[in-house]
């Protein structure tokens, strides 16, 4: 093996308000609760990045990539604020 | 003639008239309860926008929890809100 000791490999935990299959929610509410993280708290409030973790676990990348966009162009309808 | 005086005149109806009135009744009352308080199904789109994050992370959504000492294990865990 090329690295001795492996970064410990994790993944968003269990989340029992969305315990089915379909989870595409907790996707969505994770990319939400990251950037209303980063609002209220400011970009290096430690805490805020387990919902990065988790947001970029659940989420297909092409998702990602056109709700940043979105988030850019201020086109996102969803609410970061609060 | 008034229903109650068909069901007396013929007696043998009468569980016909049971099950299915009871089954019509459930068919009516039970999306209504849904409505009421599944968490996925939005309503209100003022008051209550997010349903879904009034589940707390021991209690089960699902019909039927095979194993309940998972839940129970969760008791205090903390609700992952922004």
């Amino acid at each position: 093996m090329s690295d001795q000791e492996a970064a410990p490999l994790q993944t968003a935990p269990f989340d029992a308000r969305f315990p089915n299959t379909n989870q595409t929610k907790h996707c969505w509410q994770n990319y939400v609760d990251y950037y209303k993280c980063i609002n209220a708290r400011g970009e290096d409030f430690a805490p805020c990045k387990q919902f990065w973790r988790n947001y970029h676990s659940l989420c297909p990348n092409g998702w990602v990539e056109k709700w940043d966009t979105q988030r850019e162009a201020g086109e996102n309808p969803s609410n970061f604020e609060i | 003639m008034s229903f109650a005086a068909f069901v007396r005149a013929n007696p043998a109806l009468g569980p016909l008239f049971l099950f299915a009135g009871g089954g019509c009744a459930a068919a009516v009352t039970y999306p209504m309860y849904l409505l009421r308080t599944h968490p996925e199904i939005l309503v209100d789109r003022k008051n209550n926008p997010e349903p879904w994050n009034r589940v707390q992370q021991h209690e089960n959504i699902k019909l039927i929890n095979v194993n309940p000492e998972f839940y129970n294990g969760r008791r205090g865990m903390d609700n992952r809100r922004y």
